[in-house]
């Protein structure tokens, strides 16, 4: 075997392994939280309220609170994020201008979510005086995945065929007309996909929500405005800490299946959601 | 002839990117209802100077217009100019035919729809005049709700006017429209140009002179960056 053989095969070797590694780690993570989880689940488990700080009954409530916090979330970032991104590349003309835009966006996309959660908490909750509410929670979370939107619905956005624009512009639209009739159309895959990427990002969050939307016990639905949440991540926090109890450990391990699968159905609705637009917009 | 026989006019025109010119000088006319060819080698300028008619290039980072360019008899850089409105009535069909993912009707409707706002519309009657226009309508009638993706490209072509034509443009300009085409649906484009000269402007640009000769009343010829005076007509 000469040389150069050898190492492409020691090149291909380590490449196989990397990824071997990689999905195992995901294969380990994916089998401990069902197979810990899953003696937890049961009907009474998924609908009713928890009981004894999470050590009996189920987490209705948390998954409630955590649906309301990631729709909540999205219903907000959308516009926003799709009114910069229009803003952006059909209004913005200076290279420079958008550049500057786009490091904003990426350099927004890095900040650790604990510093997301102590500027929201003292710009939504001090400042507007929303306190620790499942409002400032959708709030903050909002500005967290205005990155992962905008990102998405820009690349969308900016791969539209060149024909389709010049169709719309040779036709004497505007630029109102030319974004609802070309431009939202098709680039509809990626708004879909970046809002659901966003609400699985949002899934994942505690830190952020911690100590600025969340109560760890005694809540149920929020009846107004200034009412916290109770939410699947710092109901599993509160219980895994009650590390010597077995009995909080199966249902923080319960609880962590359960959020695992929103954000695994998110991420397969994604993918296929994607896929179908993609070839209705390719045709 | 009198200046109101011209559609557009152009006078002593520049044409750059990023200081570049690509056209030097520039100085012609178009007559109303003729089709005026605009020839030229590949990479003359040749499209550019038809982009430039309906202001297509106005995003092109660099690209700079200097000189005269009055179409319709207006100075399409008047800051006052309604740009949408001029390309409204100045349309444009490409050289690669585009329709969008949306059914044959849909095709020809679609910047028909944004322009007439009266509520409660029925755009079916113009749908079908501007297909006929388009000599389409026998070939399409009746699969009209069918994906305009499913039409061949010369029928593709054919809709893409259509489209241009529901809006009803005073001038059309054509870039190269029959160079993705196999020879029997360029006579077919051919054809429709001729039928439509009565009603419209048309500058096509063409990189085929037995084309040029075929349908053009006149000729406008670009090369070493510059563009004939004045059009050579034909005796």
């Amino acid at each position: 075997m000469n040389r150069r053989l050898l190492k492409e095969r020691l090149s291909m070797f380590a490449l196989y392994g990397l990824t071997a590694g990689g999905g195992l780690i995901l294969a380990v993570i994916l089998i401990t939280v069902f197979t810990k989880g899953a003696p937890a689940l049961s009907v009474s488990f998924l609908f009713e309220a928890s009981r004894n700080f999470g050590l009996e009954g189920g987490i209705f409530y948390q998954t409630l609170g955590t649906l309301i916090l990631m729709a909540g979330a999205a219903l907000v970032c959308l516009p926003v994020a799709l009114g910069s991104v229009l803003f952006q590349t059909e209004f913005l003309h200076s290279p420079q201008l958008k550049k500057i835009f786009r490091l904003l966006i990426y350099s927004l996309n890095a900040v650790p979510t604990i510093i997301f959660g102590l500027i929201g908490y003292l710009f939504f909750g001090v400042f507007l005086e929303a306190g620790v509410s499942w409002v400032t929670g959708v709030l903050i979370l909002a500005v967290m995945i205005l990155p992962t939107l905008h990102v998405s619905i820009h690349e969308a956005v900016e791969t539209i065929p060149k024909h389709y624009r010049e169709a719309g512009l040779a036709l004497g639209l505007s630029p109102g007309q030319q974004m609802r009739a070309v431009i939202l159309p098709q680039s509809l895959h990626g708004i879909v996909t970046g809002t659901l990427l966003g609400l699985a990002r949002a899934a994942g969050e505690t830190a952020a929500i911690m100590f600025t939307a969340t109560a760890f016990s005694g809540v149920d639905l929020p009846q107004s405005w200034t009412d916290p949440v109770t939410t699947l991540q710092t109901h599993i926090l509160v219980l895994a800490q009650e590390a010597a109890n077995p009995e909080a450990l199966t249902n923080a391990w319960g609880a962590g299946l359960v959020l695992l699968a929103i954000v695994f159905i998110l991420i397969t609705a994604t993918l296929w959601i994607r896929s179908g637009l993609e070839m209705e917009a390719e045709r | 002839m009198t200046q109101n026989s011209y559609a557009i006019e152009l006078e002593r025109v520049r044409l750059s990117y990023s200081g570049e010119a690509v056209i030097e000088t520039a100085s012609c006319t178009v007559r109303k209802n003729a089709v005026t060819a605009v020839v030229g080698p590949s990479g003359s300028g040749k499209s550019t100077l038809l982009r430039t008619l309906c202001r297509m290039n106005d995003r092109v980072p660099g690209f700079q217009v200097e000189g005269s360019v009055r179409v319709l008899g207006r100075d399409i850089h008047d800051p006052a100019l309604n740009v949408y409105e001029l390309r409204k009535r100045v349309g444009m069909v490409f050289q690669k035919p585009c329709v969008f993912p949306k059914s044959i009707e849909e095709n020809v409707i679609f910047g028909l729809k944004f322009h007439d706002s009266r509520t409660g519309r029925d755009f079916s009657e113009k749908s079908e005049q501007a297909l006929r226009d388009a000599f389409l309508w026998d070939e399409v009638k009746n699969r009209l709700g069918d994906p305009a993706h499913t039409l061949s490209q010369g029928q593709q072509q054919r809709l893409a006017m259509a489209r241009t034509l529901a809006v009803d443009p005073e001038i059309l300009l054509m870039d190269e429209p029959t160079s993705a085409l196999d020879p029997k649906s360029s006579k077919a484009i051919e054809d429709l140009i001729l039928s439509l000269k009565d009603r419209h402007t048309i500058v096509l640009v063409t990189h085929n002179v037995d084309q040029a000769e075929r349908v053009a009343d006149d000729l406008i010829c670009v090369d070493d960056k510059t563009v004939c005076h004045k059009p050579c007509q034909r005796p």
